[in-house]
């Protein structure tokens, strides 16, 4: 019955097609932001991301106010603009301040918020009902996901995986060590810009499907689940991009069984899930194996003992 | 008992900006300020649970709950980072999203839980007026005015007590162990009177504001001041100041409040950026350039002087030649060393040194 049911699901991803692209676009999500979310994380850059995200609401209130469209691609450019922007701030603040990173991050993320809801509220006071569809972008809304925004997050996640693949190298080196790069003659100025606005790229992506909020989730716990398993960055990128896919897919299927339940958290909740999963199972840092390890050698031990004991009674005949 | 609603809405503001920008001082200088990004939104978490537990917005009920989700998130997040699986950062960004996430999930999916997610993140001060309080009857003024001011009076208290202990640990930790002062436990206290008030905070005006009050006027605090009793004091009238135009703001154009006030606090923070004394963008870059003059200045009187002793003239066009400055520079530092009568021109434009002149380059060589 329920394997039935479980099917059926899985099978609405071909038939159903609102579900369709909620998935597809999901997935797409999940596939870049779980690569380029290895970088973030390696990097110790992890609330990037969530300042980031914050950072684009006053863009797509600001792509509203002026071109007055919901055009999907226009309230992107917005958002990655003002992502961008607010990503430059909170490195400026650190570089020349003795501020430190966690609290430029916190102020990048609340002020530019700020702006947001301040704008959207003033759209909302002018133009009555036209703040509706900007309101999703707080949680993101997967279901309100259609052909054409699909085919839009399509070309984005392609532009980000080209220049990931171009640029394979030159970041692995920034990552790891930048000095050793810089010493190579690599501008690692400007490859740290560009692998910011690649990840700015995907979080505008997120901002679809899982909005603002949670958006920091998906770059994050894929990378952290992938890194339990591997310890190279190639199949570490792989695999996290395997997992946000699915998380995005399970996600969104999961969401799709019950009336009104949002995506987004339903697949921020799925990838917490395998991270879960990869810290119990992964085999070299898992806590089963571990358990297991450790139950082994002190296994091992007891018998060393034992048979030293045994050895001392033979030898010794009983005192 | 009546008051103007604007007056409970600034008043409100003002006590949530005061409670979080002094503890705010301290998330700041322990470089814990994402915390307060973690628990604000967490407390999503306890609160939903509470009201189903309760059945109702019980004002304890909410308080207690929201506290122990922002403790739930702190040891969740320890735990994680402790266990060497995952950095501090990363931790935060996994704990507090999963906790917001099934918040969302369990508003979205119980009908009777009178929360709107959209408001827990941009708070609803608009509404602060009309939740009074009653005792036997007696209408005793705004619900929220009075659950902050206990709030203001446990953190002061909190502060003013344990003021000794939070400063060393904050500033060095080994200290504070080796002295008995328990760091660790001013450390645990420390979360829990976060926590206190971002539930209690976030109640009246949501997670953004919270998060802004609680770093942005500690930040520029931050850049003002070296002394942690003036930081605190700056940072608090900054926070209340941001309250107040915040609110005027919002009412003249006629946008959402808590946005507004994040927002100023945000230009506040631009401003002592940009303008502060002494560690101001500007100032830093008067500073910068002023030193550059000085060292220019030693370096032309001393080339001027070389020439001179080799048989070479000097003339404005052959410094900008030979030192790569600009000609404008060229020309400005020229007047400069004429006004001040370290050099002289000769008919052709050349230059000499005086007697002032020589002596300054010998007392640079020295």
């Amino acid at each position: 019955m329920i394997l039935e049911e479980i099917l059926s699901i899985f099978l609405g991803i071909f038939t159903d097609y609102t579900l369709r692209y909620v998935a597809l676009g999901s997935a797409i999500l999940g596939i870049t932001s779980g690569a380029l979310g290895c970088f973030t994380v390696l990097r110790k850059q992890s609330l990037f991301g969530d300042a980031i995200a914050h950072a684009a609401l006053p863009g797509i209130g600001f792509a509203y106010l002026f071109a007055g469209t919901k055009d999907s691609l226009l309230l992107m450019l917005g958002a990655a603009i003002f992502a961008w922007f607010g990503g430059m701030i909170t490195l400026a603040i650190t570089n020349t301040t003795r501020i430190k990173q966690d609290a430029a991050l916190g102020i990048t993320l609340s002020v530019f918020f700020g702006l947001g809801i301040v704008l959207l509220s003033y759209l909302q006071s002018i133009g009555g009902a036209s703040q509706g569809g900007l309101d999703r972008f707080l949680f993101g809304q997967a279901a309100a996901l259609i052909e054409s925004d699909v085919i839009n997050l399509g070309i984005l996640s392609a532009l980000c995986f080209t220049i990931l693949i171009l640029f394979y190298k030159e970041f692995k080196i920034t990552t790891f060590d930048s000095s050793f790069g810089q010493s190579l003659g690599f501008p690692i100025k400007y490859l740290n810009v560009l692998l910011t606005s690649v990840i700015v790229v995907a979080v505008v992506i997120g901002l679809h499907t899982v909005g603002v909020v949670l958006m920091v989730s998906m770059l994050i716990a894929p990378a952290a689940a992938a890194r339990q398993w591997t310890s190279n960055l190639k199949n570490m990128i792989i695999l996290s991009a395997i997992f946000g896919g699915l998380s995005g897919i399970i996600g969104s299927m999961i969401s799709s069984t019950a009336e009104g339940m949002s995506t987004g958290p339903v697949i921020v909740i799925t990838i917490t899930a395998i991270l879960g999963i990869s810290f119990v199972f992964s085999p070299k840092q898992g806590y089963l194996f571990k358990h297991l390890r450790n139950q082994r050698k002190s296994q091992i031990s007891l018998d060393n003992i034992k048979t030293i004991s045994d050895k001392e009674k033979e030898n010794h005949g009983n005192i | 008992m009546e008051i103007s609603s604007d007056l409970i809405i600034i008043g409100t503001a003002v006590l949530v900006a005061a409670n979080c920008a002094s503890i705010g001082v301290f998330l700041v200088l322990r470089k814990m300020a994402m915390m307060s990004d973690a628990i604000s939104h967490s407390v999503l978490l306890g609160i939903v649970i509470a009201v189903f537990a309760v059945g109702g917005r019980e004002p304890v009920a909410v308080i207690v709950g929201g506290v122990l989700s922002g403790i739930l998130t702190i040891s969740l997040v320890e735990l994680l980072y402790r266990s060497g699986k995952l950095k501090q950062d990363s931790s935060i960004g996994i704990i507090f999203p999963f906790l917001f996430a099934i918040g969302v999930i369990l508003v979205t999916q119980a009908g009777n839980v009178h929360i709107d997610v959209e408001h827990v993140l941009y708070g609803s001060i608009e509404f602060a007026p009309f939740d009074t309080l009653y005792l036997d009857e007696l209408n005793i003024g705004s619900k929220s005015m009075w659950v902050l001011g206990i709030l203001a009076i446990a953190n002061v208290s909190f502060i003013v007590i344990l003021y000794k202990e939070l400063k060393i640990s904050t500033f060095d930790k080994s200290l504070a162990l080796s002295a008995g002062l328990m760091p660790l436990l001013v450390h645990y206290l420390l979360m829990i009177m976060v926590a206190t008030t971002a539930v209690v905070a976030f109640e009246s005006v949501g997670a953004i504001l919270v998060i802004a009050f609680f770093i942005v006027p500690a930040s520029a605090a931050f850049l003002l001041t070296d002394r942690l009793s003036r930081m605190l004091i700056i940072s608090v009238s900054l926070g209340i100041i941001s309250a107040v135009i915040g609110y005027l703001f919002a009412i003249f154009a006629d946008v959402s409040i808590s946005g507004s006030m994040a927002t100023i606090t945000g230009i506040i923070f631009g401003l002592v950026w940009i303008f502060g004394p002494n560690r101001g963008l500007v100032s830093r870059w008067r500073r910068i350039s002023k030193q550059r003059f000085e060292v220019d200045l030693v370096i032309v009187l001393t080339h001027i002087h070389k020439e001179l002793g080799s048989d070479r003239q000097v003339s404005t066009s052959s410094m900008s030649n030979s030192l790569g400055w600009t000609k404008e520079y060229s020309k400005k530092l020229s007047e400069f060393i004429q006004e001040q009568k370290f050099v002289e021109k000769n008919t052709q434009g050349n230059f000499t040194l005086t007697n002032i002149g020589l002596k300054k380059v010998e007392n640079y060589s020295n």
